[in-house]
């Protein structure tokens, strides 16, 4: 009887008025989004978003999914037919998971573009775990909800549904600042895992921005595995027991129960979970362990398209920040502007320049090409030693064919790369010779990535849409 | 000797100290079109709520078909359709098909689809709008679809609680001609829950009359007068003397 009732439930559950249409828009932003996350932070961006806040937002989904038939007394239809309540509630649930597996599968097409070219780093290893979890629970979270409004509105659950959705989300940004802050022991640090998301991150050990997890993580799977288990097991006991078709038919004491098994579902986890933050986080993805270092400082180095002048923004540590990133595995010209802290009124003799890529980034160059002075205004010149800016200085135009190889991502990777310019200057009669070291990265990308992405992930939110408009055409 | 379609002792239903029905005790025979008279809030609806496992009883007996409504909701459920006046509105973007579907087949009927044909011709559902949303039909076309519901499974026992309100003269007319029809071809125990007088004095050769919960009389609707005048004369003066007592 399961089985019937949950392919016509299944079925039903498409049948609404923008029900194709909805999986379709929720589709095309998810694909929008995974595609222009190919330019930059697809793993922190498109990542977060759709391996962790849109599974959340099964709670209200769940909510209103289990409270919908008796707002709109569908029930009374189906409950005069020859169907055990318990069939029902679980047929409703497990439409619920096959609405989670749906969209657990329509990421994957986006996930082969991205693991075809870079792999499949650490992170997004952990994000292919922690959604099937955060989906479960969350649909268990939901059903509960669901299962306790009995009324002829679904807004009551749906919003119940929301508001936990987004203490549930907010938990997960604190407690990383508070991990981070050396705080996640504490009372407010526990408070935090309360919520499964939370929970599951800690237990698959994995942060997205702290740099620590819990040494033990036995405590925390006990945790999740109550908050599902719980949730799913008190919303069928009040379901079957202490609730008619549409009617509260609790006793006192089954009232009673309700309430203590809640504050357990929320205080229990947060309570038992495992707080000793004393592991060092392992790297999200192979990217250089320096990356961060490129947020500020610079001024020596600039980049420009081959025989381009020095842009009137200059410099700062991403040298490629102000034209098109570099193509991974792919030969890229440019020309490396070198501005030497010499003021143009002095003398530049035996100049040598030296570039040395990182992380798989090569280098070749055939040595200056072009010595030329700039005007630099608004003190953006190199400084001096006597801290003075120049007002006019050399630069040195030294064309590089640049390889980025090995990506650690499909968009943004930051390739290091040190130059050492030697020079010597001719100040009066005296000559010294001097050195430059200077530090800037590169900004690449796996070429063509965009393109695949935005082809990949179109293909089922247009069947979804295909969807919509057979039904519409056949039933208008 | 007799055979009961509906037997109840003592139904009682309680809303925290509110009592909603109050020791209703009904013996209805197997094929009889029974009316259940009463005004807005009586304890009608909540009456055939029990009956039909919808709501569990606070205290009393209730059979149906001899099976234990409390006890054996799964086998009532088997032997009862519901019409009430709002269930089709709930699934306003499914077509008529698609709706009666679902319940043949949760109700494991074989050639589902032919048989979903089948009782829409029987209720008269013009084939043109079967494939369209609910939605969209008339409140008259929209009964109909409920009534083809009910009918579904061939129930013993068919409950229809305010069946014609919002409908239109004509419409309320092609009605009770299918009532009338289907309770002479199908033989089912047909209950009949109404404030219309006209209607349940049309329909049902017996009849109950509810008043805040309690039954006030049960017997032939015939006894209650031999025209409409006389007949709602008789029952105002019922519900008003109820209403004294109260």
């Amino acid at each position: 009887m399961i089985t019937t009732l949950y392919i016509e439930e299944l079925k039903a559950s498409m049948r609404g008025r923008f029900a194709w249409l909805g999986a379709a828009v929720i589709l095309f932003a998810l694909g929008g989004l995974a595609t222009v996350g190919t330019q930059d932070t697809w793993l922190d961006g498109f990542g977060m978003i759709a391996y962790g806040l849109v599974p959340m937002a099964f709670i209200p989904l769940a909510a209103g999914f289990i409270a919908g038939p008796r707002a709109n007394r569908f029930v009374e239809s189906v409950f005069t037919a020859p169907v055990e309540r318990r069939d029902w509630l679980v047929a409703r649930v497990l439409v619920l998971m096959t609405f989670a597996v749906a969209y657990y599968v329509a990421l994957l097409p986006m996930l082969v573009v991205y693991t075809s070219h870079v792999g499949l780093p650490f992170l997004l290893g952990r994000f292919l775990l922690w959604t099937p979890g955060i989906l479960l629970a969350c649909i268990a979270v939901g059903t509960l909800i669901g299962v306790m409004f009995i009324g002829r509105s679904v807004g009551a659950p749906a919003a119940t549904g929301m508001g936990v959705l987004l203490l549930c989300l907010g938990m997960v940004p604190l407690q990383e600042l508070m991990v981070a802050r050396g705080n996640g022991a504490t009372r407010s640090g526990h408070l935090a895992l309360s919520s499964p998301a939370v929970l599951l991150k800690n237990a698959l050990g994995f942060t997205l921005v702290a740099g620590s997890i819990p040494s033990t993580t036995t405590l925390t799977w006990i945790g999740f595995f109550i908050v599902v288990v719980g949730a799913f097991a008190l919303a069928g006991w009040i379901f079957l027991r202490a609730q008619g078709v549409e009617t509260w038919e609790a006793t006192s004491s089954q009232r009673w129960g309700i309430r203590v098994g809640i504050a357990m579902l929320v205080l229990l986890p947060a309570t038992l979970a495992d707080t000793n933050y004393d592991t060092p986080a392992p790297p999200a993805n192979n990217a250089p362990a320096g990356r961060g270092g490129f947020g500020r400082g610079g001024g020596a180095l600039a980049m420009v398209s081959t025989g381009r002048q020095l842009p009137r923004r200059c410099c700062g540590p991403l040298l490629n920040r102000e034209t098109s990133a570099l193509g991974t595995d792919e030969t890229n010209r440019r020309d490396l502007l070198v501005l030497l802290p010499v003021d143009a009124a002095d003398h530049v003799d035996g100049l040598n320049v030296r570039i040395a890529g990182e992380s798989g980034l090569t280098v070749q160059t055939d040595g200056v090409q072009a010595l030329e002075t700039h005007e630099f205004t608004n003190d953006a010149g190199p400084a001096l030693p006597d801290g003075r800016h120049l007002a006019n200085g050399w630069v040195a135009r030294v064309p590089v064919i640049l390889t980025p190889t090995k990506p650690w991502d499909i968009g943004g990777n930051r390739y290091p790369l040190t130059v050492t310019a030697t020079y010597q200057v001719s100040e009066g009669p005296e000559s010294k010779t001097r050195t430059l070291n200077a530090r800037g990265a590169v900004g690449a990308q796996v070429p063509g990535a965009i393109y695949q992405m935005g082809i990949v992930s179109a293909f089922l939110p247009l069947l979804c849409l295909g969807a919509a408009i057979s039904r519409w055409r056949r039933t208008r | 000797m007799i055979e009961y379609a509906i037997e109840t002792d003592g139904l009682t239903r309680r809303f925290g100290d509110f009592v909603a029905v109050d020791g209703v005790s009904l013996r209805i025979p197997k094929g009889h079109l029974y009316g259940f008279l009463g005004l807005n809030g009586a304890g009608k609806t909540t009456t055939i709520r029990m009956l039909t496992t919808l709501l569990p009883p606070s205290g009393g007996t209730t059979k149906l078909w001899g099976h234990d409504v409390a006890k054996e909701p799964l086998a009532v459920r088997g032997l009862v359709g519901l019409v009430s006046d709002e269930t089709s509105e709930s699934q306003s973007t499914w077509t008529a098909r698609e709706y009666l579907g679902y319940f043949a087949r949760i109700r494991r009927m074989k050639d589902a689809d032919d048989h979903v044909e089948k009782i829409l011709n029987d209720v008269g559902l013009d084939a043109r709008f079967r494939g369209k949303p609910i939605g969209n039909y008339s409140t008259g076309m929209k009964r109909r679809v409920e009534i083809a519901r009910a009918l579904m499974g061939h129930p013993k026992v068919l409950f229809l609680d305010e069946p014609t309100r919002g409908l239109d003269l004509p419409a309320k007319r092609d009605m009770w001609n299918l009532l009338r029809r289907l309770a002479a071809t199908e033989n089912v125990t047909t209950f009949l829950s109404s404030h219309d007088a006209q209607e349940i004095r049309s329909l049902c050769s017996e009849i109950s009359v509810i008043a805040n919960g309690k039954l006030i009389y049960t017997g032939a609707t015939s006894e209650l007068g031999a025209d409409l005048d006389t007949f709602e004369e008789k029952l105002i003066e019922l519900l008003t003397q109820q209403g004294r007592t109260a």
